[in-house]
């Protein structure tokens, strides 16, 4: 091994320390925010405006929203993409989500729903 | 191996061979499943031709070699949003890998791929938030800063490998 070859093998540390981090950061923030909510609410929006709000809480039966772009399915304390125009659909196989803060992005449709939890819920646990 | 040349031809030549097997790359990639159901996580295998351009070639032909299978790959996919996130993506990383390719040769190309693909991830994500119109899809961020560390780990391995093969100083 040439020394300029030894120099770099020994500078690339740094560096993985570095990834390593950032990745262990990244993983914490992905298992943090993810605080079970109270009377969550699903919010959907269209092109970046509050397309409709649902409540996630007494659905009594499962229903669908037909959206430009897609059909979302809605249950008892969860959503999901039933159906996307989109040809990947990659909103639809990453499937049901629950919690408070999760998300299903839609890019090709511009559709973005998120789960959030009822602010009164909230303060009633931590109050 | 009959690759080097500084003429127009061999140039012209070059670029269209690294172009089109980008775009193989590309779209052999595009015909596997998802790799994880968050969107815009993939290994993202033709960057490993731009990599390739950008550590071995002038800057013109590395800007052709990149830009022309995005925009190729953009046409064949033919999807125009997608194609927003893939140029957007891609001139970001493409930037930040030229201003750092001096800095990171050798046995350390693979961290000018990682800052590459944290850089087109970065770039991805601006335009969806301007698309979306919603700064809550950073959320994403976490999964895509991993995906993008390993998956530029993977093609500048593979391209350090494939450089040293070919025999250094060789090439181009």
């Amino acid at each position: 091994m040439s020394r300029e070859e030894y120099r770099d093998k020994k500078r690339q540390w740094p560096y993985i320390a570095l990834f390593a981090a950032a990745a262990a950061v990244c993983a914490l923030l992905m298992l943090s925010g993810r605080a079970a909510p109270e009377r969550p609410r699903a919010d959907i929006y269209v092109g970046g405006s509050l397309y409709k709000s649902v409540p996630l809480y007494g659905v009594s039966s499962p229903y669908e929203i037909e959206l430009p772009g897609g059909v979302l399915l809605v249950e008892e304390g969860a959503v999901s993409m039933k159906r996307a125009d989109c040809p990947d659909s990659l909103c639809v196989r990453q499937g049901r989500i629950t919690a408070a803060g999760a998300s299903i992005v839609c890019l090709p449709g511009g559709i973005y729903i998120v789960i959030t939890g009822d602010e009164a819920g909230t303060d009633g646990i931590s109050g | 191996m009959a690759f080097r040349g500084n003429t127009g031809a061999a140039r012209i030549a070059r670029t269209g061979l690294l172009t089109a097997a980008a775009l193989i790359l590309s779209y052999i990639e595009g015909l596997l499943p998802p790799l994880t159901a968050v969107p815009g996580i993939k290994i993202g295998i033709a960057n490993a031709v731009s990599l390739f351009a950008i550590a071995c070639m002038g800057a013109g032909e590395a800007a052709a070699v990149h830009f022309l299978r995005i925009i190729l790959a953009g046409i064949f996919a033919g999807r125009a949003v997608s194609f927003i996130y893939s140029l957007a993506g891609g001139a970001v990383c493409f930037a930040v890998m030229m201003l750092l390719r001096r800095s990171f040769g050798g046995k350390r190309l693979w961290i000018l791929s990682v800052f590459g693909a944290l850089a087109h991830n970065a770039g991805q994500m601006a335009a969806a938030v301007f698309i979306v119109g919603r700064a809550e899809i950073l959320w994403y961020m976490p999964a895509l800063v991993i995906a993008a560390i390993i998956a530029g780990s993977a093609t500048g391995l593979l391209v350090q490998m494939i450089i040293s093969r070919l025999g250094k100083g060789k090439i181009v």
